[in-house]
């Protein structure tokens, strides 16, 4: 194993320092409400501006957008963080959509409300799969990234720093709710931001860009090519695939529902901006290691080694505390949503609709506990090809971009053509993604999907009522 | 003549398909492709406005807060 970082010592500090903040703060930010299920869900359905664009910052910038795009800066220059930065047009995208979900579903809860209200049971219950796979997936590469990073930047166990981030973030989505969640997440979207700046420009004052800009014109040109074509295709399935996770995920349905009216469609507007930007300055950092010729032990260990080789052991810290608030706030917001949606749609409205509120409560704890258990079981092996699980998951999540689209927008879209294209459009997809290129999935899967939709509306049109939306 | 046509037409679907399935291939294989190198201004656009976009969120997100926390908005 390559040495570490960060000393354990001061890595041990660190953990137990934020994790005791974030406990203490979620526990105190979850007395706040009045107790009932719906505050539990959903923080009382009345968060400002400066709390739903963070809880949105947050929960996007995953260990990936750290750790990731660098990688992506480091190995395909501009057009890698382009591409990378462009999953932030999800959020963007989605802002005038969740202006209508507030309209129609002003009581709503979950995105599964939608789609069974819109659609019926049988589109439900493949929206759920999709779901599932998905949300597992996501699930399985925090906690495995969290054992993995931690691992690397400061020699804990993989299991161990599974453990710690998983447990710290189960601890307070379980006493605090969606209040816990959204008030850590704006500490940490704060963090995260300030520390990247922080990071950023002291390695460019050590470096400046000119000298990377000569470096890489002598020695990588191709990594400045504007006209990079697979850089196109790249950055467009990356959007696509973005636009899919956001679209169909109850993390960002449940900031709808959890927001005021008039803040939400803002918030995902300055939330997609700002995260932008991640992305785009975490590439840069990459494209510093590239120019300088440092070496690495592993090509995604990009920022920790050039924040240490620069900064010294304070910008191994940085980089340390930037990660771990990245893994613990996209998964709070991964556990609180998911335990709502498995809550809300399947424990109370499939199989037992008689659940008091206290008892709905009650069940969106328990599966908050069972979520941290499978996600642990399920990382517990090490797998070390997290991207292509995620990849893989483009092919599901690019389907339900058109039918919740059309199911928002359009009365006469058809159920049955929502099944066709969620099912189409992922098998299709995975066939784009074993047979052509992984990173061609999500487009393909959209395409298909889009077509599907839009002939089986127009040769079979519905006429549904908007006011049926209004019970979820 | 029809048959003709249909024979056409499956040739054209066969190549539409195939021109589908290599087209990532192909745009892996950018030797001929027509090259865009960024220059130093652009480069420095595309860096220093991403850092200024970063600090511009923190503050911005911060003057909100303040504003909603002195009106009682946070949540």
């Amino acid at each position: 194993m390559t040495q570490p970082f960060l000393a354990p010592g001061v890595a041990w500090a660190l953990v137990v320092v934020f994790s005791v903040l974030w406990i203490a703060l979620g526990v105190a930010w979850g007395r706040k409400g009045k107790g009932d299920a719906d505050d539990f869900m959903l923080a009382g359905r009345n968060l400002g501006l400066a709390l739903s664009t963070a809880t949105l910052m947050a929960s996007w910038v995953t260990g990936n957008t750290t750790l990731l795009a660098p990688e992506f800066g480091y190995r395909n220059g501009l057009w890698g963080m382009f591409s990378y930065a462009l999953a932030g047009l999800g959020l963007i995208l989605f802002a005038p959509l969740s202006l209508r979900i507030k309209q129609l579903m002003p009581n709503g809860r979950t995105s599964g409300d939608f789609i069974r209200l819109r659609f019926g049971r049988p589109a439900w219950w493949v929206f759920m799969v999709i779901t599932a796979v998905y949300t597992l997936g996501f699930l399985m590469t925090q906690a495995m990234g969290a054992g993995i990073l931690l691992e690397a930047l400061s020699g804990f166990d993989y299991r161990l720093g599974m453990i710690v981030v998983i447990g710290v973030s189960t601890i307070y989505t379980l006493f605090g709710g969606m209040r816990a969640v959204v008030g850590t997440d704006f500490m940490q979207s704060l963090l995260i931001m300030g520390l990247l700046v922080l990071v950023a420009t002291l390695a460019f004052q050590q470096f400046p860009a000119a000298e990377v800009h000569q470096q890489l014109l002598d020695k990588h040109p191709d990594r400045l090519n504007l006209l990079l074509p697979a850089g196109l295709l790249i950055a467009w399935n990356s959007a696509l695939f973005s636009m899919g996770e956001v679209f169909h995920n109850n993390i960002w349905w449940s900031r709808v529902f959890s927001s005021r009216s008039s803040v939400v469609f803002r918030s995902f507007i300055y939330g997609g901006l700002a995260w932008m930007t991640v992305p785009l300055v975490t590439g840069a950092i990459g494209l510093v290691a590239l120019a300088q010729g440092l070496e690495l032990p592993q090509v995604n260990m990009v920022f920790p080694v050039v924040a240490s080789q620069l900064l010294g052991a304070g910008g191994a810290a940085m980089v340390f505390v930037v990660v771990f608030a990245s893994l613990t706030s996209t998964l709070d917001s991964l556990l609180a949503s998911t335990a709502d949606l498995v809550a809300e749609d399947v424990v109370f409205k499939l199989l037992n609709p008689d659940l008091s509120d206290a008892q709905l409560r009650q069940a969106t704890r328990l599966v908050v506990i069972a979520l941290a258990v499978v996600t642990l079981a399920l990382s517990w092996p090490r797998l070390d090809s997290l991207a292509s699980v995620l990849f893989f998951t483009g092919a599901l999540v690019a389907s339900t971009i058109w039918p919740v689209a059309y199911g928002l927008y359009w009365s006469s879209a058809n159920r049955q053509a929502a099944i066709a294209a969620m099912v189409s459009g992922s098998v299709v997809g995975l066939g784009a993604y074993i047979w052509i290129a992984p990173y061609c999935a999500a487009l393909f899967s959209a395409a298909v999907s889009a077509l599907v939709m839009a002939l089986g509306t127009r040769w079979w049109p519905e006429s549904f009522s908007w006011h049926q939306l209004q019970e979820g | 003549m029809a048959q003709r046509w249909q024979l056409t037409t499956r040739a054209l679907a066969v190549m539409v398909l195939l021109a589908v399935v290599q087209a990532p291939r192909q745009a892996m294989a950018a030797e001929k492709a027509p090259v865009w190198v960024a220059d130093l201004s652009l480069f420095r656009l595309v860096v220093f406005g991403s850092l200024a976009g970063l600090a511009l969120a923190v503050i911005a997100l911060l003057l909100i807060w303040y504003q909603e926390w002195r009106k009682g908005d946070i949540w």
